[in-house]
């Protein structure tokens, strides 16, 4: 059985009455407990700072060579908080109600509200640290719109708010490291969790510029470690985000909740070869100003600008004319496939049935000028210019979805604890708050929801309600571990076979993108469950690695990796596959309304799938974690 | 398009570099650089 620990009494006292009756640890005595917190993101910076100012000490772990390299960084259009400075109608309920029903009603109530209520303090503690949120004329701090919602609540700071949340949260790591408090190890990769006595008591890391592989303790871990959307190969994802902590703990007992929700994002730049490596993300917010759009006619070989107004569809809003452009992203990425698929999709220089749609922002710059269009997205326009070589400012630009964001993750309950005693999880990595659909400028607010208020509450509670025996890097437990992993990373040396890691990893991301992406279906997911078994079959006789273990080994890194992914593959398409229903960003061709949208089945389906981890090739054993909506009215999802 | 590139291979921080000479053919106008150099790394990869 899976325990949530969800607090008892009304939803809008569950976090005030948590946090108040939480055990504390007595100030003198918090150094005596050592806590591992993996990954330096957003969620994960954030945690390490605020549990080193607390008086912890604060090991923290990433394979960037600095912090600041971590990939939430790389997010663009904002965070939302439900301030309501616009006094547009927002509310903490709003925001609540506003994230459940986006994420299609897949997601828990409580933990939702609990982010909501957070959102407010969040934007408080940033601007106290001087993250530049951009302003209004009078000062005042500026919103935007964002997909799903009709309030204007996202906080932004240009086409960068990522960058400089990250840089707020590093200073404050910062600070901690320079304290004593935090000891940062860069360049380290997490292989393993160590279990002692059935708690998670330390990690297995492999130091990638020696290679060597050592054992760390700690009386409590945090993996903050981010998505999995490279199990696709192609995604917006860093090249070097993955899964491998997140599946190691799998592996050692850690539920996997609802592993085959992932969030496709409308506004990328299409792939313009088979080289290319990685995808270029245009922030959502840029749906705020521009309208998308495909010619009416198949084949049109005119340029986009010599097309007549009442020769362009603009299917966003002719299909959903009360959100229109803004739609949440899976709408908005199921509809561009839809019309890319039909023939009436883009290629470069406007060459007609290609894979893209027009993002035109022409009707914005004569409402607005030139130069407001600049102020707000100046720094995507660039980015555009720089990979594709247009000017989106005198033509439209080009857009296709794209693996983006993952909202599965290792299941935790309300205190953000996974299924194993001692290791927690934050941010993307876990599968809390976004359901089967994440809105817009949502992942900033759940990262630093996480890292700077549930974890530093929750993490405390724990170690004071908790007995901890010594233990040492020699005990047997971590000896054991550290053999494992040394064997693991031998044998993938021993394969000596004749394919690079990257060419399995390409496969299996055409086989993910085929038949566990946009759209899903059982036969396709069946056919693609043995197609990666047969993958994974052959990746564990055919793999060539160059190099060796002692050394930096690029190859060594990825095809470590890869194995994982090739196992994750198999989970989320199984996951896909038991979920017979379409929600959020999960589409079953089976289940879909008689105008095409995506139809859930509350009766069958309103649970998290949980997923425990079997032993090397056997199934894995499913638990259903009930979802209960008593503040929310369970209806079809509609934005038209 | 073909190109010669000229790289520099170092083994470790403790090893003397050199540049090595490589020819890479069939370069796109739309690749990046990194794309190009992912190109001769995968080609030097598969042996």
């Amino acid at each position: 059985m899976l325990e949530t620990n969800i607090p008892s009494g009304p939803i809008e006292q569950k976090w005030e009455n948590c946090r108040s009756h939480m055990m504390l640890v007595n100030p003198a005595n918090r150094r005596k407990h050592k806590v591992i917190v993996v990954g330096s993101g957003l969620a994960g910076a954030a945690a390490a700072a605020t549990l080193g100012q607390q008086g912890y000490p604060v090991h923290n772990f990433t394979f960037h060579d600095s912090p600041r390299r971590a990939h939430s960084i790389a997010a663009q259009g904002g965070i939302n908080a439900a301030k309501n400075y616009r006094n547009d109608g927002d509310s903490i309920f709003r925001l609540f109600y506003d994230t459940v029903k986006g994420g299609d009603f897949r997601a828990r109530e409580a933990n939702v509200y609990r982010l909501a209520e957070i959102s407010v303090n969040i934007i408080d503690q940033c601007v106290a640290q001087g993250v530049p949120f951009a302003r209004e004329y009078g000062g005042l701090l500026d919103t935007r719109s964002f997909g799903g919602v009709q309030v204007q609540r996202t906080f932004y700071a240009r086409g960068q708010t990522g960058q400089q949340l990250l840089l707020g949260a590093y200073q404050a790591l910062e600070e901690q490291i320079a304290a004593g408090t935090v000891t940062m190890h860069t360049r380290c990769e997490m292989l393993d969790v160590v279990m002692v006595d059935g708690q998670a008591r330390g990690i297995i890391t492999r130091d990638l510029r020696t290679g060597a592989v050592q054992a760390h303790t700690a009386d409590v871990v945090i993996l903050a470690t981010g998505g999995y959307g490279n199990v696709f190969y192609l995604s917006t994802n860093a090249m070097n985000s993955n899964t491998t902590a997140i599946w190691r703990a799998h592996k050692r007992g850690a539920f996997f909740g609802n592993p085959c929700f992932t969030q496709i994002h409308p506004t990328c730049i299409p792939r313009s070869s088979e080289h290319q490596s990685k995808l270029t993300l245009m922030s959502e917010s840029l749906r705020n100003d521009g309208r998308v759009w495909v010619p009416k006619k198949k084949g049109e070989t005119r340029k986009a600008n010599q097309i007549p107004e009442d020769e362009r569809d603009y299917f966003l809003e002719r299909r959903y004319p009360s959100f229109g452009n803004l739609v949440p992203r899976d709408v908005a990425s199921r509809a561009a496939k839809e019309v890319c698929d039909e023939g009436y999709g883009i290629g470069p220089n406007g060459t007609p049935g290609g894979l893209g749609v027009y993002l035109d922002f022409g009707a914005a710059i004569k409402r607005l000028g030139l130069e407001a269009i600049k102020e707000r997205y100046g720094n995507l326009f660039e980015i555009y210019e720089r990979i594709t070589g247009e000017d989106a400012y005198k033509e439209p630009m080009r857009i296709y979805p794209a693996v983006h964001y993952t909202m599965g993750g290792l299941w935790v309950d309300y205190n953000l604890m996974t299924t194993i005693p001692g290791l927690f999880a934050g941010g993307e990595a876990n599968f809390s708050d976004h359901g089967a659909n994440r809105l817009g400028a949502s992942a900033l607010m759940q990262g630093l929801a996480d890292g700077y208020f549930v974890l530093p509450a929750t993490v405390p509670n724990y170690i004071a309600s908790n007995k901890f025996k010594p233990v040492s890097e020699t005990d047997a437990e971590f000896v054991q571990a550290l053999e494992e992993n040394k064997k693991w990373l031998q044998s993938l040396f021993d394969i000596k076979g004749e394919r690079t890691p990257d060419s399995f990893h390409k496969q299996l991301g055409d086989i993910m993108w085929e038949y566990c992406g946009m759209a899903r279906n059982a036969e396709g997911l069946t056919k693609a469950i043995k197609e990666i078994k047969d993958l994974k079959a052959e990746f564990w006789k055919n793999l060539k690695l160059i190099g060796k273990g002692e050394e930096l080994n690029q190859s060594l890194e990825k095809a470590n990796r890869i194995a994982d992914f090739l196992e994750l593959g198999i989970l989320m398409c199984t996951d896909a596959l038991e979920r017979g229903e379409s929600c959020g960003g999960h589409f079953r061709t089976e289940s879909q309304t008689a105008e095409g949208e995506a139809m859930r089945n509350d009766e069958q389906f309103a649970y998290v799938s949980a997923w425990q981890w079997q032993g090397p090739d056997q199934p894995e054993k499913l638990f259903k974690d009930p979802l209960t909506f008593e503040h929310v009215h369970l209806t079809q999802r509609s934005y038209k | 398009m073909k190109f010669a590139l000229k790289v520099w291979r170092q083994h470790d921080a403790n090893a003397a570099g050199s540049f090595v000479d490589y020819e890479i053919d069939g370069i796109t106008a739309d690749m990046s650089f990194l794309e190009m150099i992912d190109a001769q790394r995968k080609a030097l990869a598969q042996g």
